[in-house]
């Protein structure tokens, strides 16, 4: 069995390395130690040459990443006390991604969709089993979700024709799959999230950076014969989703 | 004739630049972000995503650098980067063509249900970064109600699958089941096999959560990723019948090795 260690340490191997500028990386540490408690709230931070000396940096290097977290409101500097944590950073509320028919159903009060446009599709994300030409049978709704005005994820819907012909504006403000459920059609429906990053186009109609994590919610059912009735991917911004599960009852 | 198309149009980037730019500084990706950095990381997503296709020419310096409101050598420099990651690969006079992929093929699917948090056994080596009896439990968030045990031992591991650094997980055990259980079989067994051989694991709940965060410098450095680059975080809670808080689990994992897969009906 090796040294026991009492707390994680930082070796010092890590900070120089790649594409960024080293209190940049420093400063996402220190960010880390903040937010997990490790530096609590209201109290003082190592020294600039304590915290130079345990990253193996010099202290200057340490004074601006100390400033980067006091400009973004974390640490407040004092003339001789020294250096205070005021704040953890700020966390969005968590949206629950719906892991079970009932919750994929339930849209929560605070959120609001908007269909932005329903449209005859060019092409579909799957083998149509329609005999008809590619797109025909489908319509795509490119809808927004919002929570208290922001934006949460966009979404791209398509959905088998007769689901949507003759439904009510109202309807298109529901789930997705909440549209396809109530056609008594539905005889499998399936959810898969993965993650990526955003792209310009994206970032800018979720209001987030370029390259900011969002995942990627896709879900589908198909009808007793095979036939896909909807298939559904949106991006969510990915600072305030959670897939939250109880396993073990 | 496309140069000299594109030679007009381009003394009018420099009024879109504004713009741009406020989409590469915005709020998410930290102040004083490196510019190329940042190209990097949205130009391998192109490729990871397939947007630039395998064996097919990229968009070109003037193109991107117009795109981006930025300066044509900064491009450079990212594309340089790529290129040296053998993804791209620039001809002289025929500009750069995508020539391979990130591997992304490694993905494992999040359970629903109590058990081992791996893709399939074998492959998988594990590095112990640190053990210790007085792991200090990060803050939980609010709604995990449970009291805290007294104190805990803390096991952390740098896992790799087929020699790819995929995941770095602590685990975080009541001091008791350590007394109970041993510290050599803490340290030897995976964090849930520990808990399940604890007489305090009958009765016990738990909850599982995912969720995004990215990289700091030191998850990067040990999961060979870029700093700021998205990873996921699964993480566990365990109650005893008491509602004492017997183990605490956070696995940070390269985003492009997990999804989650669940039946809704």
């Amino acid at each position: 069995m090796p040294d026991s260690s009492p707390s994680p340490h930082y070796p010092a191997a890590f900070i120089g390395r790649g594409l960024f500028p080293i209190y940049i990386q420093l400063a996402t540490i220190f960010r880390r130690l903040i937010e997990n408690g490790e530096w609590a709230v209201g109290r003082q931070v190592p020294t600039h040459e304590q915290l130079g000396l345990q990253f193996g940096v010099n202290t200057t290097t340490v004074r601006k990443a100390v400033e980067l977290l006091v400009r973004e409101g974390l640490l407040k500097a004092y003339r001789k006390r020294g250096t205070f944590v005021i704040t953890k950073p700020a966390r969005q509320e968590w949206y629950d991604i719906p892991t079970t028919l009932h919750a994929a159903l339930d849209i929560p009060e605070d959120i609001e969709i908007e269909t932005r446009r329903a449209s005859m599709p060019r092409q579909l994300p799957f083998a149509s089993t329609s005999s008809l030409s590619a797109g025909s049978g489908y319509r795509l709704l490119r809808r927004i979700h919002r929570r208290r005005g922001q934006p949460l994820c966009l979404e791209n819907c398509f959905l088998w024709l007769d689901l949507v012909q003759g439904a009510k504006p109202a309807t298109l403000k529901r789930a997705s799959l909440a549209l396809v459920h109530e056609s008594n059609e539905m005889a499998h429906a399936n959810a898969t999230l993965t993650f990526g990053i955003a792209d310009k186009e994206t970032a800018r109609q979720l209001k987030i950076s370029l390259n900011a994590p969002i995942a990627i919610f896709h879900q589908r059912a198909t009808a007793s014969g095979g036939r896909i009735l909807m298939d559904s991917t949106s991006y969510f911004r990915g600072d305030c989703v959670r897939v939250f599960e109880r396993i073990k009852p | 004739m496309a140069p000299k198309v594109r030679r007009k149009f381009a003394p009018q980037s420099a009024r879109p630049a504004k713009a741009a730019r406020r989409d590469l500084s915005g709020n998410g990706i930290s102040d004083g972000t490196p510019i190329y950095a940042q190209l990097i990381l949205h130009f391998r997503h192109q490729i990871e995503t397939a947007r630039w296709v395998e064996g097919q020419n990229i968009p070109t310096l003037l193109d991107l650098a117009a795109e981006f409101g930025v300066a044509r050598a900064t491009v450079r420099q990212a594309l340089g980067f790529l290129e040296r990651e053998g993804l791209i690969s620039s001809r002289r006079g025929r500009g750069t063509v995508v020539i391979g992929r990130p591997r992304n093929d490694l993905w494992f699917s999040v359970p629903a249900a109590w058990g081992p948090l791996d893709p399939v056994r074998g492959q998988l080596t594990a590095e112990i970064l640190a053990f210790g009896p007085d792991g200090r439990l990060p803050d939980a968030p609010s709604h995990i109600r449970g009291t805290l045990a007294s104190g805990y031992g803390v096991v952390r591991r740098l896992v790799k699958r087929e020699g790819v650094p995929y995941l770095v997980g602590a685990t975080y055990i009541d001091s008791r089941i350590i007394e109970e259980i041993g510290a050599d079989e803490v340290y030897k067994a995976q964090g849930y096999q520990t808990v399940e051989q604890s007489k305090l694991f009958r009765g016990a709940t738990a909850d599982q959560s995912v969720t995004v965060d990215v990289a700091d410098a030191e998850i990067a450095y040990l999961l060979d990723i870029t700093l700021n680059a998205p990873i996921v975080v699964v993480e566990r809670w365990v109650l005893d019948s008491a509602g004492t808080l017997i183990s605490y689990s956070e696995g940070r994992y390269r985003s492009d090795f997990v999804r989650i897969e669940r039946r809704l009906a």
